[in-house]
């Protein structure tokens, strides 16, 4: 099984923990990345990675509620089987990081320290200070380096992936990739693909991902066949900070910490927030939300904020969105222990000490939960088959996507703190796989495969040498703001169709200019403008699929909110009404899970994205109401779970279920 | 520079930015200044941004965009590190205000010096990377198996390890 060649493109957490647990199985890995890999984004990660631990196990936690906080706050978006898997591995993934030396935040007595993050209401979260994403991918890059000295992996740093190579039979062989320096266009023919891109944040513009975030690799897969899934679903953070060159993330564990949110309950309060008592403060997401308060989930947390700014009034600023995100009621040396990275952050691009003065907070992008659509084999007990080639290969063989830019563990919501842990374990749990697949797999011949390096590499240089020489007029930097405005929004926290059909004309109208930029630079060095210009044209078949998909989704769901398609809280004040409007409730509720509860798959091989909706694996859990705050919740959840038993006793006996799910 | 008077705080309408070019390894190098309109929490980043939409001199001369490296835009990544007024630092948290503040006239931006130019502001820095391979720089664990947690370690540990651990090796060390 030794030596066999294998491609990894994206050196973050994902595509790192591959790489080393590929080498470890044998293989040999090409690892292509557009940065250096210690420079890759996983680093802005904040926060923490979440697991089921010996602290809240005593408190009647365990892996199974892991699993259920995350596909309800995913609202049963996910296929089940693979979180399973993950919420099952979390331990171990996190225990693993700690062998690996990741320098995680610790008690007293030496135990790993953990925080509450949202959408539970156990503390799962490890950390190490607010940068938690930068010491895990350190950990990794340092486990890969080590296999670079070995000689068993190659880094080609700097290097922008330009599609994968497929031959006569539609199977992955490799995958071309053009040097960023000396523009150098070449083959990597390998005997499986493993993409490991991350997430698309610059179709908007600005958003709280790096600047290596365009999608292009998702994009180009795309294009040559694998089918992009629930791309509508992208998590807007509900706190950070806003900036002309990028919108940066406040970690939730601001919040985790004990931060409040809250708003001077006059809009625009001229007084100094410090001074305002706590009377006239309206601490609107623990008023609204006592279970959770400011530890909600994301989707919901940033709707509030959005509402409490703009349906209410009541911004901070009169001439820019805004809340308080307050965090000066906690001792300094506690915020520089535990927050120190986010600390500082705020200090420096805010020139303002928010140990001494509440932090001015707003939503912005962060996060894509769909992405490349892959496969799973689902084992006898609900969570995967360890191994399976099936695991996280997409519908062209010998590709597989792990990592922000694969669609499946989060739904359509991200808990916060789970994206290190499926990014880490997505990789780790895919190596055999892969293995696996190449044991199974017949090698195309040196022949065909030279002939095959050559076409693509023809093809590659034909396109760039044209995009060199093309003279359309249009200037690629500012299609790019206008599509971020356009995506911005139509496309993020309020979701409306005429405005989602406006989008998508503009979209495709920017596509069509995009192809007729004109290059500033048309060396042969360095040219960062053919490279941006390349990205852009790949980031359209992406936002088409993204608006598409929004546009004929008339539902809520996780993070997509088309307020005209709202469940609406019940109205009746006497028991008997509140129970009927429940039962109507539950009515329509299944009715919209009959209609709506499946992944939207687009074929974006075409300019126009394909739309088709598959079933989801919700073998596990079954869906349920997602009654975070909803006025008559308790009664709607009476109903809903008298449904539920009726349809167990019913499947007992026989019958066949009145409720099918999935 | 022209002035807007903005309460206490001079903010101007327009600054000028010199920047020192290459245009690939081992090609001389040249100054060469821009002119960028001013906007409201401009880092150096955007600065480049603007250029990079808009690659013309001051004098009005059309000429190829400059060329540099960034990433993660919040100083974790180490990417986009040069030197500024003289200064080696990272340019996503260089705040034009404050450097205009302290250099009214002009903002100077020059690669670093220790590492060889790719073009412009880029600069490969491999050898930092190497260095990390030659001390083997890495917890020799004996697989990636699972074989339960780590070692306890105290608190006080944790604290001394981690700001070291947040070395970014963006190469600021060797210049200063």
């Amino acid at each position: 099984m030794a030596n066999e060649k294998v491609v990894v493109v994206g050196g973050g957490l994902a595509g790192l923990s591959a790489t080393m647990k590929l080498c470890e199985l044998g293989a040999n890995v090409d690892l292509v990345s557009l940065v250096p890999v210690k420079r890759s984004h996983s680093v802005c990660a904040q926060g923490g990675i979440n697991s089921c631990n010996d602290q809240t196990r005593q408190i009647g936690d365990s892996e199974w509620s892991h699993l259920d906080d995350t596909v309800y706050g995913g609202d049963f978006l996910n296929n089940q089987p693979p979180v399973k898997e993950m919420a099952y591995w979390a331990p171990k993934v996190i225990d693993l990081m700690d062998r690996l030396g990741v320098t995680f935040n610790r008690t007293h007595e030496g135990f790993l320290d953990r925080r509450r993050f949202g959408g539970t209401l156990y503390k799962r979260t490890a950390f190490a200070g607010a940068t938690t994403g930068q010491q895990l991918l350190y950990a990794l890059d340092e486990q890969v380096r080590r296999w670079e000295a070995a000689g068993k992996v190659n880094k080609f740093e700097a290097w922008d992936f330009l599609g994968p190579m497929l031959d006569d039979n539609g199977t992955c062989r490799g995958c071309i990739a053009q040097n960023l320096n000396t523009m150098e266009i070449r083959s990597f023919p390998a005997d499986a693909v493993v993409v490991a891109s991350g997430g698309p944040g610059l179709i908007y513009g600005r958003s709280t991902m790096s600047v290596m975030c365009n999608g292009s690799a998702a994009s180009r897969i795309a294009k040559a066949g694998v089918k992009y899934a629930n791309g509508e679903f992208i998590q807007v953070h509900p706190t950070a900070i806003p900036g002309a060159d990028k919108l940066r993330l406040m970690s939730e564990s601001a919040r985790g910490e004990g931060g409040r949110v809250w708003v001077p309950r006059k809009g625009q309060d001229p007084r100094d927030p410090k001074s305002i008592p706590e009377s006239d403060r309206y601490y609107f997401l623990e008023e609204r939300y006592p279970e959770y308060g400011n530890l909600v989930p994301r989707d919901i947390a940033t709707r509030e904020i959005f509402d409490i700014c703009v349906n209410e009034g009541l911004s901070v600023e009169a001439g820019r969105q805004c809340v308080y995100l307050d965090l000066t009621h906690i001792p300094r040396a506690e915020l520089d222990r535990k927050l120190g990275g986010i600390m500082e952050i705020y200090e420096k691009f805010q020139g303002v000490d928010p140990r001494d003065v509440p932090m001015k907070i707003f939503p912005a992008v962060h996060y894509s939960m769909g992405g490349v659509w892959v496969d799973f084999e689902k084992s006898s007990d609900g969570g995967l088959v360890a191994g399976s080639p099936r695991n996280q290969q997409t519908n062209v063989p010998g590709l597989f996507a792990i990592g922000e830019c694969d669609y499946q563990y989060h739904g359509a919501n991200r808990l916060g703190a789970n994206s290190l842990l499926s990014c880490i374990f997505s990789g780790l749990f895919t190596a055999p796989g892969v293995l696996n697949y190449l044991s199974s797999s017949k090698g195309l011949g040196e022949d065909k495969t030279t002939s095959l390096c050559n076409d693509e590499i023809a093809k590659h240089k034909e396109r760039h040498e044209s995009l060199l020489s093309q003279t359309g007029g249009e200037n690629p930097y500012m299609i790019h703001r206008e599509l971020g405005d356009v995506m911005t929004k139509a496309a993020t926290v309020v979701r409306r169709n005429e405005q989602l059909e406006k989008a998508y004309e503009t979209v495709c109208d920017l596509a069509e200019r995009a192809n007729k930029s004109s290059l500033a630079d048309t060396g042969s060095w360095t040219n960062q403008n053919v490279v941006f210009t390349k990205s852009l044209i790949d980031m359209f078949p992406l936002a088409k699929a993204l608006v598409k998909g929004a546009l004929q989704r008339d539902e809520c769901r996780g993070a997509h909110y088309k307020p005209d398609f709202a469940m609406p809280p019940l109205q009746s004040t006497d028991d008997a009404g509140r129970r009927q409007e429940a039962e109507k409730w539950c009515d329509k509720f299944q009715a919209n899970i009959d209609k709506w509860l499946k992944t939207t798959v687009a074929d974006l091989t075409t300019g126009e994205p394909k739309i088709t909706y598959e079933a989801i694996d919700t073998s596990s859990i079954p869906p349920r109401p997602r009654l975070y705050g909803l006025v008559g919740a308790e009664v709607i959840d009476e109903v809903w779970k008298e449904r539920q038993r009726k349809a167990a006793v019913g499947n007992a006996t026989g019958e066949k279920s009145p409720q099918p799910v999935a | 520079m022209i002035a807007n008077a903005n309460n206490d705080d001079v903010t101007p309408v327009r600054f000028r930015v010199k920047i020192k070019r290459q245009d690939g390894p081992g090609k001389p190098s040249y100054w060469e200044t821009h002119q960028v309109e001013y906007e409201e929490n401009m880092n150096v980043i955007s600065v480049l941004q603007r250029i990079a939409a808009n690659a013309k001199t001051a004098d009005g001369k059309g000429v190829a965009p400059v060329a540099w490296d960034c990433g993660c835009l919040e100083e974790v990544c180490g990417s986009c590190t040069m030197v500024i007024n003289g200064r080696v630092r990272q340019s996503c948290s260089a705040l034009v205000a404050k450097l205009l503040r302290d250099q009214p006239d002009e903002i100077t931006l020059e690669p670093m010096s220790k590492f060889p130019v790719e073009r412009d502001l880029v600069v490969s820095r491999k050898r930092a990377f190497q260095a990390l391979q030659k001390v083997k720089a890495w917890v020799p664990v004996d697989s990636y198996v699972d074989m339960g947690a780590g070692e306890k370690q105290s608190r006080a540990d944790q604290e001394k390890s981690y700001p070291l651990s947040q070395c970014m090796t963006c190469g600021c060390c060797l210049e200063a």
